[in-house]
């Protein structure tokens, strides 16, 4: 016994089907009665919906006046708020560029400082330097780490802390940028007013 | 015509009613049920548009905006109407293209039955169904007008004519039954 197709009928019917799907279903019913029948009682159904006249309604010319005689004199200017909205969307993704740009150039700046520093060109390069603790250096200190594994551990530690803040930083904002380019293609993709169906 | 009337040029927006008049009074009065207050819900749904001009886009269907003021005022009406009994046969001021009185009778008997459990579906299942049947509107229109995904139109419009399926075969049984006995 064939699977039932009568959750593509309605689909079908109105010529609603992607090529392949349309064959698809159009061999199922060549092949089951129940769908055939299902699909008759669809196309009954819209021919009896059809069958409801609409009344005579006044002329367009009579609707014209009627609407007229009721408009304020002009119609209403877009909402302050909605504007201001509009701006802030548009500003957002500038906002997180210029996030972006600003912590990269503020990394880049302390290593080119620190490297200054190491070199002996900078004297004070503390406006760069992180005041977080290290804990490779500290527990060193404390002597429960070898002086020869503080050697490469304090670096790592550096490093891995200074590239997990990093990419910590670089994908949340790529992530909100990408956010906000999805926002913008759903907007663009759906048309039709803002206002709530059914409101 | 359409930047003409955000403008606030009467006279072109007066061109967009005469243009919209019929396709709007059909929605809102396949939603109502009822001629006065669908001819009620035509008007507002314009005085509506005129207020909400500036908002509209114009990358989207000025008809399809227009349906969806029109669906929701004619659901608002409805509401505050507290769903008003549908009209009489009378109300639905016929033509009479039938040969005979009783055939038309039965007809017209046909229809307000079929009309009575239209405005008996919910009303976002009769919204979709309506769009499509009466407007030819295609899903995805359906869905910018109602500003609802591709798979709830489907789903909606399945579930409004699986309701209308069972309820208009008692029905019209019933009514078969009566008037051929």
């Amino acid at each position: 016994m064939p699977d039932h197709k009568f959750e593509l009928l309605n689909a079908y019917l109105d010529g609603e089907l992607n090529p392949q799907q349309h064959r698809k279903t159009e061999a199922h019913l060549e092949t089951c009665e129940e769908c055939r029948a299902e699909l008759e009682t669809l196309e009954t159904l819209s021919g009896t919906l059809a069958e409801v006249p609409l009344p005579e309604f006044s002329p367009p010319e009579q609707l014209v006046a009627n609407v007229a005689l009721q408009l304020p004199r002009k119609p209403l200017k877009e909402p302050a708020s909605r504007k201001w909205l509009e701006y802030g969307w548009w500003l957002a993704p500038i906002g997180l560029i210029a996030t972006w740009a600003f912590i990269s150039i503020y990394t880049v700046a302390g290593d080119l400082v620190g490297a200054a520093s190491n070199l002996g060109l900078v004297e004070n390069a503390s406006i760069f330097a992180g005041n977080s603790t290290n804990y490779s250096a500290l527990l060193g200190r404390f002597g429960l780490l070898d002086p020869s594994m503080l050697e490469w551990l304090v670096p790592s530690e550096t490093f891995i802390r200074q590239f997990f803040s990093q990419l910590i930083w670089q994908v949340a904002l790529a992530m909100l940028y990408l956010s906000w380019i999805a926002i913008w293609w759903v907007r663009q993709t759906r048309l039709g007013p803002k206002q709530q169906f059914g409101n | 015509m359409i930047t003409q009337a955000q403008k606030g040029d009467r006279n072109a927006f007066g061109e967009l009613i005469r243009v919209h008049a019929q396709g709007v009074q059909s929605v809102v009065y396949r939603m109502c049920g009822n001629q006065q207050l669908a001819e009620d819900a035509a008007q507002e749904t314009f005085i509506q548009a005129w207020l909400k001009l500036p908002s509209y886009r114009p990358k989207s269907s000025l008809r399809n905006w227009l349906y969806r003021i029109a669906v929701n005022t004619a659901i608002d009406m409805l509401r505050k109407e507290k769903r008003i009994i549908p009209n009489t046969i009378d109300d639905l001021n016929l033509v009479d293209k039938r040969p005979t009185p009783e055939r038309s009778l039965v007809s017209a008997e046909r229809s307000e039955i079929v009309r009575d459990t239209i405005i008996a579906l919910p009303d976002t299942s009769r919204a979709v169904l309506i769009l499509r049947e009466y407007e030819d509107l295609s899903y995805r229109e359906i869905a910018d007008t109602l500003d609802i995904p591709l798979g709830t139109v489907m789903s909606r419009l399945s579930y409004a004519r699986k309701l209308l399926k069972d309820k208009l075969s008692l029905q019209l049984e019933l009514h078969a039954e009566v008037t051929y006995a």
